[in-house]
């Protein structure tokens, strides 16, 4: 009973010149493992910021002055706008301060309303203005994102007339910041 | 193509191959013919991190991201790696790899200056008693697309040891 499978193991044998030579790979064959991660990216395009302007032409006291998000114009005035990217599910928050100016040893404020804007370029190629406020947001959900995104995030802003029927003379400046962070899927 | 044939060849052919070795080398007449080879992955080729748009190159001197394989045994054995155009994440995105002329390399040993050689050729060393595994050594570039989706990506490299015909 023993013998027959040492006799298998024989004819295997001798059958193993034929094979090897017709043959030469031999049993070995391990795996390397390539490996890599791709990182996300959620960032902002460096340089491509431009401030918002109320332009040249100045705000008249006692008169509203409204500067859109995607405007461009040195006179009448210009958004704000920066360059963003991300390949993963990205939400931008704006939030702005109010303008302020210290005149005659007195500060003065000027409150504006901010209006925020995504588009696919800073000329406002289709533009979309945030649903809500700038604050609260808007988003790219991941499950939307193929790849890497470029998009152009602008601000406007509206300075209502009575903020300013009072105010003296003088250039008044604040800040806005652009937040990036993950989107809420 | 052709690395798609050898692997189903040697698919075919291994088990029998193992049944045959084994049947030969249990009576000890085998001595005369040279013994096995084997290999064994120690290091695998690890890109780490990567940013989109930005290609990434593993040198052969790289210690820490090279993949290093050491083949054992004794005799002539013919080194061939198959190696992958691109790498894969779950969802089915791609990396693309590539692997230069220089990318591979050999030393006799571990401490010995490794020696490159062309990744897409087959690589004869000789193994004998007495003297250190040889080490094989592979980089490449993976070259991630500006668009790239985010997350993990992997490939594999066979790696084939091969006993010369006679």
């Amino acid at each position: 009973m023993k013998k027959l499978p040492l006799l298998a193991f024989a004819i295997a044998g001798l059958a193993l010149p034929a094979a090897a030579n017709a043959q030469t790979w031999q049993n070995a064959a391990p795996a390397i493992t390539v490996s890599a991660t791709v990182a996300q990216i959620r960032q902002f395009d460096g340089g491509s910021a431009v401030n918002l302007s109320f332009g040249t032409d100045g705000v008249t006291p006692g008169v509203a002055k409204t500067v859109t998000a995607f405007q461009s114009n040195a006179a009448s005035g210009t958004g704000a706008k920066v360059d963003i990217r991300f390949n993963t599910g990205t939400k931008v928050t704006v939030s702005g301060t109010a303008l302020t100016a210290t005149i005659n040893a007195t500060p003065y404020t000027i409150t504006p309303t901010y209006s925020c804007s995504v588009a696919n370029d800073q000329s406002g190629t289709s533009a979309v203005a945030f649903s809500g406020t700038c604050a609260a947001g808007y988003e790219w959900l991941s499950t939307t994102i193929t790849g890497m995104q470029f998009r152009s995030v602008g601000v406007g802003a509206t300075i209502a007339a009575t903020e300013t029927d009072t105010k003296p003379a003088g250039t008044y400046t604040g800040t806005i910041t652009v937040v990036l962070s993950a989107s809420s899927s | 193509m052709i690395g798609s044939t050898a692997r189903r060849r040697a698919t075919a052919f291994g088990g029998a191959l193992f049944l045959v070795a084994a049947s030969l080398s249990a009576p000890g007449s085998a001595p005369a013919q040279p013994g096995g080879a084997g290999a064994s992955v120690v290091k695998q080729l690890e890109f780490g991190t990567l940013l989109p748009g930005m290609p990434e190159v593993i040198t052969v001197n790289d210690v820490l991201r090279r993949a290093e394989v050491v083949v054992g045994g004794q005799g002539a054995v013919d080194v061939r790696l198959i190696l992958p155009t691109e790498m894969v994440s779950s969802t089915g995105a791609r990396v693309p790899l590539f692997f230069g002329t220089t990318d591979a390399a050999w030393s006799q040993g571990p401490s010995n200056t490794p020696t490159p050689f062309n990744p897409h050729e087959v690589k004869r060393v000789i193994l004998a008693p007495g003297r250190p595994d040889v080490r094989i050594y592979l980089g490449g570039t993976a070259r991630v697309p500006a668009d790239q989706l985010p997350g993990p990506y992997t490939a594999t490299v066979t790696v084939l040891v091969v006993r010369p015909n006679a």
